[in-house]
């Protein structure tokens, strides 16, 4: 992917940089709001990773801007800020995501990948099938080799969040945001007792586990062991 | 060197030169109210000492002018004679007489001169056969039917001597009446300043650091005691807030330095040089493991902030708890399971609240996982809902069978940071319970913990929004306050 880095802080623009090089993407940086628009003007970004904090021109002005301008890129905003107030006015602002500092690598790149699949993603989907794992969302049935599965509430959020972003890892920060809609992060181990229930459901009947923990931050759903 | 010294006599004795203007104001408005009273008192007794005399003139003239027996009127004569009977008592009715006849000549009464006497009662000056001068009194004139002419005329030396009496007096009251004043103003303005230099000292011995400092309240009385109470608890609750900050400051510091220690022995090691890759790389993970416990107790601290400043309490809603517990006891009950313990849903009621719900499921899910971690293996944990209409609440239980928590230490728990003994080697911040406290506070609510025999009982009191009430009895009607609160 090809992303654009709006940050001030010049070690952190670096690092963020780096760190999204490392994961395959190629990465510009921009210091202030004024060239990160010119920057757009001139070049195609598939993504934005928006500081909130810059000097001059505001994050969220930066972000209104972008919104009103041409190839309207999806943007991750990163903030300092965690409050609930800080992070509806991103949201309303036009971000697409919401991280706050600090976060690892792993995370950012996460977050994009998922944006950035959301934003190409031009229709809803009613129902997703991958491998012999098939999902009606409208319904909430699941099925693995056309048998039915019973699952909870949040059993049915894992998968369909897995699997809408199959074979890229799906953090425990972002299924915490999507599944349980929580801006605060339990002590426990709540995502793990409810995936490993989720996986224990999918291979009640022997078949091979789809989903693989990636260790330290999150999962990912393999299509090819669907 | 003298204005240095005046500063210290004004430092000294504060609030008596302010008050001096006002004593000799007072003093003077004291003064001019009793001279205004003492015009006031001479005035009217005056008038009725004046009536009085009118009064003996007119009784005097009814006498000498009464008709004979056969209803006619008297003759001069008749008039002349009833005037020198009336002559002898003199010296008892203090009247006194004068009778002229038609031709101009005085034919009885010792009166000899007369000025201003008039038809009606009024003021004369008069002078009787042996007097020497002219002398103040009133009289009434009457002019009989033959021309003749009657003059009745009363001494008025009582109220003339009475003027002379009360002026002077009124004067030396005045007087006494100010200086006095200004006396009693002064004492009084002396004992003011006295009570209120108890209350500057405290403030001073404050300001210059000495917090412990209190406003000694034995030695006054009534108003000033009671101001003095309530100056001494805000003290109390100053010094009781420092005292949290510092204990804060310092617990931060404390919880920090373990996990930052460990930090730094790790990356130490790390940084060896002939370790093998695979060691190092477990070292560095180790590493930021140990960064993501100190990040999660600023999380903690940070959250535990904004819902102390009450920043969210513009975006409650109208929630249903019962449904909000279904929820979260469904997402907990794999851990509460995974911690080889039970969780039992009790008696769950429909209760509406107005609540922010990321904050009540975390509240919720804080009371689990700290039964998840402390209740230990083998024991159940039982959520409840129910409501309290009397007192208007909600109330939500969280019971465990482990082994509780002592009578004494409950409330100990509740502070951040506060770690119990037996429960240091598990995981956590000791900040769970400080933060289900100021999520109830935040909501209007509040928290009580409780024996379970054995285990402990964590409820939590929320009020129950109006439409939660009518909820259980009928079809949910939302009261206006609710739906502007809830939108």
């Amino acid at each position: 992917m090809n992303l654009l880095v709006i940050e001030d802080d010049d070690s952190i623009a670096k690092l963020i940089a780096s760190g999204l090089r490392d994961y395959g993407h190629d990465a510009t940086t921009a210091a202030t709001g004024e060239t990160a628009l010119a920057r757009l003007r001139d070049h195609r970004f598939d993504a934005v990773v928006l500081d909130r904090m810059l000097p001059g021109m505001d994050g969220i002005d930066v972000l209104r801007h972008i919104r009103r301008g041409v190839g309207n890129p999806p943007v991750l905003v990163l903030s300092a800020m965690g409050e609930t107030d800080h992070r509806i006015e991103g949201i309303e602002a036009g971000a697409d995501d919401y991280l706050v500092k600090p976060f690892d690598m792993m995370e950012l790149n996460a977050r994009l990948n998922a944006i950035v699949r959301r934003a190409n993603r031009t229709n809803h989907v009613d129902r997703i099938e991958i491998g012999s794992i098939g999902i009606n969302i409208a319904q909430h049935k699941v099925f693995r080799r056309g048998r039915p599965l019973h699952l909870n509430r949040k059993e049915f959020g894992l998968l369909i969040e897995l699997m809408q972003h199959c074979d890229r890892t799906v953090t425990r920060r972002m299924l915490l945001e999507r599944v349980w809609g929580y801006t605060f992060e339990p002590g426990t181990t709540i995502i793990e007792s409810n995936m490993s229930r989720l996986r224990a459901k999918l291979t009640q009947d022997g078949e091979a586990d789809p989903i693989e923990t990636v260790r330290g931050s999150g999962y990912v759903l393999h299509r090819d062991r669907a | 060197m003298i204005v240095a010294n005046a500063a210290i006599f004004r430092r000294i004795a504060p609030g008596t030169s302010g008050l001096r203007g006002i004593v000799i104001l007072f003093g003077l408005a004291l003064a001019l109210a009793l001279m205004a009273l003492g015009s006031l008192a001479f005035v009217v007794t005056e008038g009725r000492l004046n009536q009085a005399v009118n009064h003996s003139l007119f009784k005097r003239e009814r006498k000498l002018l009464k008709p004979t027996p056969d209803g006619d009127r008297p003759t001069l004569a008749m008039v002349r004679s009833r005037i020198e009977g009336r002559e002898d008592g003199r010296t008892i009715s203090q009247i006194g007489h004068r009778l002229i006849d038609p031709g101009g000549r005085q034919i009885a009464g010792t009166v000899v001169e007369l000025i201003g006497s008039r038809a009606v009662p009024g003021p004369v000056l008069f002078k009787e056969v042996h007097g020497h001068h002219l002398r103040h009194g009133r009289a009434l004139t009457v002019r009989l039917s033959d021309g003749s002419r009657l003059d009745i005329v009363a001494e008025s030396e009582l109220i003339e001597n009475m003027g002379k009496i009360i002026w002077p007096m009124f004067l030396a009251m005045a007087v006494v009446a100010t200086v006095g004043g200004i006396a009693a103003s002064l004492g009084l303005s002396r004992v003011i300043a006295a009570r209120l230099s108890t209350t500057r000292r405290t403030a001073d011995a404050i300001v210059a650091g000495n917090l412990k400092s209190r406003v000694p309240v034995d030695s006054l009385d009534g108003m000033f005691a009671d101001q003095a109470r309530s100056f001494n608890g805000m003290l109390d609750r100053i010094e009781a807030l420092m005292l949290q900050t510092r204990q804060i400051s310092t617990d931060i510091a404390h919880d920090l330095r373990t996990p930052i220690t460990r930090l730094r022995a790790t990356l130490e090691a790390a940084a060896c040089a002939d370790r093998p890759a695979a060691e190092t790389r477990e070292l560095v993970d180790r590493a930021l493991a140990e960064c993501d416990g100190v990040l999660s107790i600023f999380a903690a601290l940070l959250r535990l902030a904004e819902v102390e400043a009450g920043q969210r309490r513009a975006g409650l809603k109208l929630i249903a708890l019962d449904a909000l517990v279904e929820d979260v006891v469904e997402s907990m009950e794999p851990v509460i399971e995974d911690a080889g313990m039970r969780l039992k849903r009790g008696q769950i009621d429909r209760a509406m609240v107005l609540a922010c719900p990321d904050l009540l499921h975390q509240l919720l899910v804080n009371l689990l996982e700290n039964a998840a971690r402390h209740a230990g293996d083998g024991t159940a944990v039982t959520v409840s809902v129910s409501r309290a209409e009397a007192i208007g609440r909600a109330f939500l239980r969280v019971a465990d069978s482990g082994p509780g928590i002592a009578a004494i230490d409950r409330d100990k728990v509740r502070r951040r940071f506060v770690r119990l003994d037996r429960s240091r080697a598990r995981p956590g911040n000791g900040l769970g319970l400080a933060l289900v406290d100021a999520i109830a506070e935040l909501h209007g609510g509040s928290v009580a913990l409780d024996d379970n025999h054995p285990g402990l009982i964590v409820d939590v009191y929320l009020p129950l929004a109006a439409a939660g009430r009518d909820a259980a009895t009928g079809p949910r009607r939302l009261t206006p306050a609710a739906v502007a609160a809830s939108a």
